[in-house]
């Protein structure tokens, strides 16, 4: 049993220091990821809260087969998606919130094509923007592939989607970038 | 040609899904389409872009808000066995004793006895002024008609 599947198993056994450890371990990751789908900290903050609340509650139901990773987004993908279909989120962060965030303008620099050189922070505007334009379910989709890093199977398991139906998310949301990113 | 099958093998391969045979293709593809190749091209800058993001810190306030909303949690779950046989035994336990103790309160406020009836009806005594209070002075100053009055 992982690291991870111990803890959710104390959690399950009402141990409180192993919630604290969860917590610690993911707190930041959770975080981040509402940081990026919502562009805001307010609603980040609470939205884990909420996902940890729900980790907490639903921790007898966790099979520790299963990659706790998966488990994680599973519930953090549901409560993104309830957010957004409230808010109906389509506003895109400025650039100086994603500046604020930590943006690296240097990493992002294609100085050998005319289109990815319109300077870091057009780009990052133009990025954002088509970003925020998703659909919902594509947003959160790429969102899991990028930032969480999951696969396609997880990030099926996670949304109530094929595989297939993942990839052909992720090719039409990138399809949908690009051509937004192309625009003059 | 068929642009979306190579769409969908860059997509593959930016999320490092795409096997060596598949990538050969693909190569031999872009080569000759500048569509795809830009579709490449501009995807893996926003993959760049989005991976640049550093990870920002929660506030502060969020590890301990977290901790309080669940914090009752653990020592109220019904979450052993023993717990669920526990809870209902000390129940039945509570019960007995407020049996117990109820019989104990009765038999202390029981109807009076025939004795206690006669102490009660000794307060009669009551009704008439003590010896020197105000109202034996006054009842004394009438020139003892209380007992007339009353």
């Amino acid at each position: 049993m992982n690291d991870d599947a111990d803890l959710m198993r104390r959690v399950a056994g009402g141990e409180s220091d192993a919630f604290r450890s969860l917590v610690e371990r993911y707190e930041r990751t959770g975080y981040h990821f509402f940081l990026r789908l919502t562009g805001n900290p307010e609603d980040a903050e609470d939205l884990t809260q909420e996902l940890f609340i729900a980790i907490f509650r639903s921790a007898g139901r966790y099979r520790p087969d299963a990659p706790f990773k998966a488990f994680f987004y599973r519930i953090a993908s549901n409560l993104s998606a309830s957010h957004l279909r409230k808010k109906r989120l389509r506003t895109a962060p400025s650039i100086d919130e994603m500046v604020e965030r930590g943006f690296d303008a240097a990493s992002t620099r294609h100085e050998d094509d005319p289109a990815l050189s319109l300077g870091g922070r057009e780009m990052r505007r133009r990025y954002e923007e088509a970003l925020a334009d998703l659909p919902r379910d594509w947003r959160i989709a790429l969102e899991l592939r990028v930032t969480g890093e999951l696969t396609y199977e997880e990030i099926a398991g996670a949304m109530g989607k094929s595989a297939s139906a993942v990839e052909s998310i992720l090719v039409r949301a990138r399809e949908r970038i690009a051509e937004k990113l192309e625009e003059r | 040609m068929d642009c979306r099958k190579f769409r969908r093998m860059v997509s593959r391969q930016l999320d490092g899904a795409l096997d060596g045979a598949s990538r050969a293709d693909l190569e031999s593809h872009l080569s000759s389409c500048t569509g795809c190749r830009r579709f490449r091209d501009l995807s893996l800058a926003g993959l760049s872009m989005h991976r640049s993001v550093k990870e920002a810190d929660p506030p502060r306030s969020l590890f301990p808000s977290i901790l309080a909303a669940v914090e009752v949690g653990p020592r109220w779950r019904w979450n052993g066995g023993w717990l669920r046989a526990a809870v209902p035994a000390a129940a039945a336990a509570a019960a007995v004793l407020g049996v117990w103790v109820g019989g104990l309160i009765h038999e202390s406020y029981a109807p009076a006895t025939a004795g206690n009836q006669a102490d009660v009806l000794e307060l009669t005594y009551l009704d008439e002024y003590p010896p020197g209070s105000m109202g034996d002075i006054l009842m004394t100053s009438n020139g003892g008609g209380g007992d007339e009055q009353r």
